[in-house]
């Protein structure tokens, strides 16, 4: 099977600085659920920012959607971005549109109808919670409303890729759990998922996920141990991961 | 700007939507098109101006004949006359009648008839054909009246043209440097636009938008704004135009009141609010485009 994304050696470094990425290699086959854990600055946001195409990686060879993303020319990459949902660490809604206008902006980014927009929205909106502040602007939203609206906007053009940052940083266990579930369901429609996340309590709730585990920079179990760990009674981990 | 025109990223508000009045950028655009319009127009005025006032000149001559003794003037004015019409480079002869030469005089000498007192020359209108020869021709006229004197209007207008030629070429540098202002401050306004939505293009950018949809609302948006501007200036421009138009025409001096703006001036003068505003577009755009290229 053609790997959806395809990591052979990659190394990341911001300017002059020491690289954040070092000699990453692994494969991502299409419809995996894979978990990015590790301790902060270990490389996961780094690692995010490459797949979600806001870098190049500075060495390597990293291949996305059959694309190779290093000398793929500017011009092909909005289409790639398309494909790819992101919830960021940091949410990144914009605050001048309303909750509604800001879960549209992906599907409206795409050309895609307004009538056939409307009805997608107030139905990702009603999912999670967010109906009836549909109009609110996202500065009047609470950290988890914002949460859960950077969540919809990720999710509302059925990506082939969806990538979420600490994604149930803000949210009670409740609502993780349901957002989690959400990613769950989607990765069974076929969206591979990787989500980075500082909760492993969270890691059981997919059991069929693949666990990946960064730590200075590098993939901290090069043997694949704690990519594939042990299966705690209640986990089975899954999926390729090299 | 009706919703036809609207770029998808404007009608749906892929960045805040700012009012152009409160921006110092239509007032800078009306101002650079007031006077690039006024820099237009005093060329192309001062250019038709001393066109149609050389080809008045062009050709003209008057023959002096310059010659102490009253009974010898009669004979040469004559005979250079004769001379002239049988020139085949020369044409339009005519002799000055004595009635009109005093008219002539008359500002500086007053209504007297001084024939008696004071020796008057004798002159002969004409006109040379394009590539005649003067030089040949004051010869041949010397050779009939030695003291005769070839006044080439051409001559004494040459340095009046060049100086309003001149000042025409100036005007329209003007015009242009102003252009190139104008263009430099469209680069700055789209610069700090960029910069004060960079967050929010950074997104736009991550979520799939091409770099021409987001130059697409700059455009759109400065096209508004430089519309507002030009129209402003242009319609001050015109009416200074016609203010200072109707005051030159009561001054009635030769290159002054030939300093008028034909119908093609008016067409051209068209073109400054026109080529602002598509400057204004087209430089928004390369500046958009040149920024994006330095992102992924």
């Amino acid at each position: 099977m053609e790997p959806l994304a395809r990591f052979e050696n990659v190394g990341l470094r911001y300017g002059t600085d020491a690289e954040v990425l070092r000699d990453i290699s692994f494969r991502l086959d299409p419809g995996a659920f894979l978990f990015l854990v590790g301790p902060s600055g270990a490389g996961k946001t780094s690692l995010l920012k490459l797949l979600y195409l806001d870098r190049r990686p500075t060495r390597g060879r990293f291949t996305l959607f059959g694309e190779n993303i290093g000398a793929a020319p500017r011009t092909k990459l909005p289409a790639l971005r398309r494909r790819i949902g992101v919830v960021f660490q940091d949410f990144r809604l914009l605050d001048h549109l309303s909750a509604f206008d800001n879960v549209a902006l992906p599907l409206r980014i795409g050309g895609v109808a307004e009538a056939e927009v409307a009805a997608h929205v107030e139905e990702l909106l009603d999912w999670v919670g967010l109906a009836r502040r549909r109009d609110a602007r996202p500065r009047t939203l609470s950290g988890g409303e914002q949460q859960r609206l950077a969540i919809a906007r990720a999710v509302i053009a059925r990506p082939d890729l969806l990538l979420a940052d600490e994604p149930t940083g803000n949210v009670d266990p409740e609502m993780a759990g349901r957002l989690l579930h959400l990613f769950h369901e989607l990765n069974r429609l076929g969206t591979t998922v990787v989500v980075a996340t500082h909760a492993l309590q969270l890691l059981p709730k997919v059991p069929a996920a693949t666990i990946m585990k960064l730590d200075r920079g590098e993939i901290a179990d090069p043997v694949g141990a704690l990519r594939n760990p042990p299966a705690p009674p209640e986990t089975r981990a899954a999926g390729a991961a090299r | 700007m009706n919703s036809f025109l609207q770029p998808r990223a404007e009608r749906y508000r892929y960045l805040p939507r700012e009012r152009a009045a409160r921006t110092a950028l239509p007032w800078i655009v009306a101002l650079m098109v007031f006077l690039a319009t006024l820099g237009v127009a005093a060329g192309i005025g001062l250019g038709s101006g001393v066109g149609a006032l050389g080809r008045d000149f062009r050709g003209e001559i008057t023959v002096q004949i310059v010659e102490p003794n009253p009974d010898l003037l009669p004979r040469q004015r004559d005979a250079v006359a004769a001379m002239l019409r049988s020139d085949g480079q020369v044409s339009g002869v005519r002799v000055l009648a004595e009635a009109e030469l005093n008219r002539l005089l008359e500002p500086w000498l007053g209504g007297a008839d001084l024939g008696d007192t004071l020796p008057m020359p004798a002159m002969i209108d004409a006109r040379l054909d394009r590539g005649a020869d003067l030089d040949r021709l004051e010869r041949r006229v010397r050779a009939l009246s030695p003291g005769a004197v070839i006044d080439d209007h051409a001559r004494w207008f040459a340095p009046i043209g060049t100086l309003a030629a001149v000042l025409a070429g100036i005007a329209l540098l003007a015009a242009v440097l102003l252009a190139a202002a104008t263009a430099a401050i469209v680069v700055l306004g789209t610069r700090a636009g960029l910069s004060r939505h960079h967050e929010s293009i950074a997104v736009l950018h991550l979520m799939g938008a091409e770099d021409s949809s987001v130059a697409a609302l700059f455009q759109y948006r400065l096209a508004r704004t430089a519309l507002i501007g030009a129209t402003t200036g242009f319609l001050l421009a015109v009416a200074v135009i016609l203010l200072v138009g109707r005051l030159l025409a009561n001054i009635g001096s030769g290159l002054v009141s030939a300093s008028y703006l034909p119908l093609w001036g008016w067409a051209a003068l068209l073109l400054v609010p026109v080529g602002a505003v598509a400057l204004a577009l087209y430089t928004s755009r390369l500046t958009v485009e040149r920024a994006l290229r330095h992102s992924l």
